[in-house]
């Protein structure tokens, strides 16, 4: 070992706070003046640091440290409690959501029954793919077509009649209309319109009764 | 109109707000923290700013602001290693804005005469020790800096140092060795 590795050695153990030199360090640090030296000269700068730092943070409290800080704690406010901070943040944003979304909802054009949307929608010959129904040419043609007043788009949207149809009617007239082609004629008569002529034919005749007694409420003899 | 109150055996006046009970309770239980720890706060303020009053300052402080956030601490065995954390962020603050005050008072005046380099005897021995010693200790990284002050303080061993700082005793004990070397070498 020579005295740069002893030397090493030597401000290691020191640094670790060990009170004994490793064999090897001791016996060259013996034989060695420069490292003796050197051993004795850090290890009094070693002791001097830990005299100071020791000196330093263990300095007597001021006794007027606790009562001071009592004192303006008395004047401080509750702290507010951790949950109510979070709770209070959590409903915060509830609010915030609830508010964002009926706002959503309120802007949606399909969402309010007067909307032009609303109302397209109750026909089933809309523009919405999956529910419009498109029956054949000839049973179109079977029926005389419906005089329509072409009116402004502002008139038409809020003077058409609203119908609420179900989804599930709107199946059902889908299928329906699908099917048309295998039983066409009781399709036909079943949506036939009924004619002038069958309304006049039409009589309504009061219900008689002929065998019905007529009594009078007496009273019983025994009553 | 004579109006009549209820007090139950035990109870609380209705007037006594629960905000009441609750400042009493936490007033209980900071109370039993604070004379523990209270002078703990302290030492380590002046382990980092070297001056009494200073350190008083900011051990109030740092008691002050402990308390405010007493309720969310939901473990009382952490308050001491809270509380150190608190005051040395404190106190390094503190350190910091007297030595930006200290840079512009003397921006104006004479440069400091640099003493020729001595031996490490005289080093030790000279009256200019301390001041170099604090110097060194400014120098330190703050981790380091933490472990050697708390290691200094008298009634703390290597095991409480590693609860109050949260690392295993061995990360404590490889910090102090770091930190007295460096610290060393900076003052030979």
């Amino acid at each position: 070992m020579n005295c740069k590795q002893c030397q090493e050695k030597i401000m290691e153990s020191l640094a670790a706070g060990e009170d004994v030199l490793a064999p090897e360090v001791a016996t060259h640090q013996n034989s060695c003046v420069v490292c003796g030296e050197f051993y004795v000269a850090q290890r009094n700068l070693f002791q001097a640091v830990d005299t100071e730092l020791q000196s330093l943070v263990n300095r007597p409290v001021p006794p007027a440290l606790l009562p001071a800080v009592r004192a303006r704690l008395d004047e401080m406010p509750v702290p507010r409690r951790a949950w109510s901070a979070s709770w209070s943040f959590a409903a915060l944003a509830v609010v915030a959501i609830m508010a964002v979304s009926i706002g959503h909802s309120l802007r949606r054009p399909g969402s309010h029954p007067n909307s032009p949307k609303a109302t397209s929608s109750a026909s089933p010959s809309v523009s919405n793919p999956q529910t419009a129904v498109h029956p054949p040419r000839e049973w179109r043609n079977s029926f005389p077509k419906p005089k329509v007043k072409r009116v402004g788009p502002a008139v038409s949207s809020t003077a058409a009649p609203e119908v609420i149809v179900l989804e599930e009617e709107r199946q059902a007239f889908a299928k329906f209309v699908a099917e048309l082609p295998e039983q066409r004629g009781v399709a036909l008569t079943m949506t036939r319109p009924a004619l002038e002529a069958d309304k006049d034919s039409l009589e309504i005749a009061l219900l008689r009764v002929e065998s019905l007694e007529l009594k009078s409420l007496e009273g019983t003899p025994g009553e | 109109m004579q109006e009549f109150v209820l007090i139950q055996p035990g109870g609380t006046l209705e007037g006594e707000s629960a905000g009441e009970i609750r400042k009493s309770r936490l007033h209980r239980e900071f109370e039993a923290c604070l004379a523990e720890c209270g002078p703990l706060a302290f030492r380590v303020a002046q382990g980092v700013l070297r001056n009494s009053a200073d350190a008083e300052d900011v051990a109030q402080e740092a008691l002050l602001r402990a308390y405010q956030k007493f309720d969310r601490l939901q473990d009382l065995k952490r308050f001491r290693a809270w509380l150190v954390r608190i005051t040395f962020r404190l106190a390094l603050d503190r350190w910091r804005s007297t030595k930006r005050r200290e840079r512009r008072e003397t921006e104006w005046s004479l440069p400091e005469q640099q003493p020729a380099p001595a031996s490490t005897e005289e080093i030790a021995a000279s009256s200019e020790f301390q001041s170099r010693l604090e110097r060194a200790l400014e120098a330190l990284p703050e981790k380091f800096r933490l472990v050697l002050l708390l290691a200094a303080i008298q009634g703390y061993t290597l095991e409480e140092v590693a609860k109050i700082l949260g690392v295993p005793l061995g990360t404590v004990k490889s910090r102090l060795f770091l930190a007295r070397k460096q610290l060393v070498e900076k003052l030979r």
